[in-house]
């Protein structure tokens, strides 16, 4: 059994996949450069987390907050800015339609969203990047179970 | 006249069956080298996205009306000049984007 935070970033990934911008091309932790090809595209990370005790349900329980960060690219001559709005639309929507995870977490928000520009390369390239809260509760002695 | 040599040669540079191409620009056919080499683009996310950063070198005097926005195709490609970097020796560099 995986860790809690990767169920949760496996689930987040899932449900952005298919969405009508960036369809599958959707990469979870992705270390390398991406392609043209691969444009418009998401990438899924799991950044940091905070954890404190909680005992309110179990002695050793641990409640902790994930950051999850989904990074939109798109590359376009022109309406980049829409592009991004697009996507950033389609990622929320699609995330706030299963704030649960599937049951994995108590809840989960858009935290920040933050929108960068660069006119390097052939054609205008942007990048949205928003970060979600996402809370949820394991034991320090097993967590690879959400409780 | 002192460093007439750069201007002298320019024609030879810009031959089409050396190193330049032919490019259609303002209606006319002119000679620009081309070069396009690879770059990978920080957008400031996790990683770079693979691209290319096309340029293109001609005779100042054959570009002298190019301007941002202005459109330039080279080798059947159009491209829209986002930078225009003159050498104040006859040769001028603009930067494109597809």
């Amino acid at each position: 059994m995986s860790h809690v935070r990767q169920q949760i970033r496996e689930r987040i990934a899932t449900n952005v996949t298919g969405l009508t911008t960036t369809a599958s091309r959707v990469f979870q932790s992705r270390v390398y450069n991406l392609q043209a090809t691969e444009l418009p595209g998401l990438l899924v990370y799991t950044t940091s987390e905070q954890s404190e005790r909680d005992s309110f349900i179990s002695s050793n329980g641990l409640n902790r907050v994930v950051d999850v960060v989904v990074e939109g690219y798109a590359k376009a001559a022109s309406n980049l800015d829409d592009s991004l709005d697009t996507i950033s639309a389609e990622v929320e929507a699609a995330l706030a339609a299963d704030p649960t995870c599937n049951g994995l977490s108590k809840d989960l928000a858009l935290a920040s969203t933050e929108i960068e520009y660069t006119g390097e390369g052939d054609q205008p390239i942007g990048l949205v990047r928003m970060t979600f809260s996402v809370v949820y509760r394991t034991t320090a002695t097993a967590p690879t179970s959400a409780i | 006249m002192s460093g007439a040599f750069l201007t002298d040669d320019l024609t030879d540079l810009f031959q089409a069956d050396d190193f330049a191409s032919a490019a259609t620009f303002g209606g006319s056919t002119i000679n620009v080298i081309f070069d396009a080499e690879f770059i990978g683009v920080d957008v400031g996310g996790e990683v770079q996205v693979e691209s290319s950063q096309p340029i293109c070198y001609a005779p100042t005097s054959s570009v002298s009306s190019a301007a941002h926005g202005s459109t330039i195709t080279i080798d059947g490609v159009s491209y829209t000049v986002t930078g225009r970097e003159d050498d104040n020796t006859g040769v001028t560099m603009l930067r494109l984007r597809k």
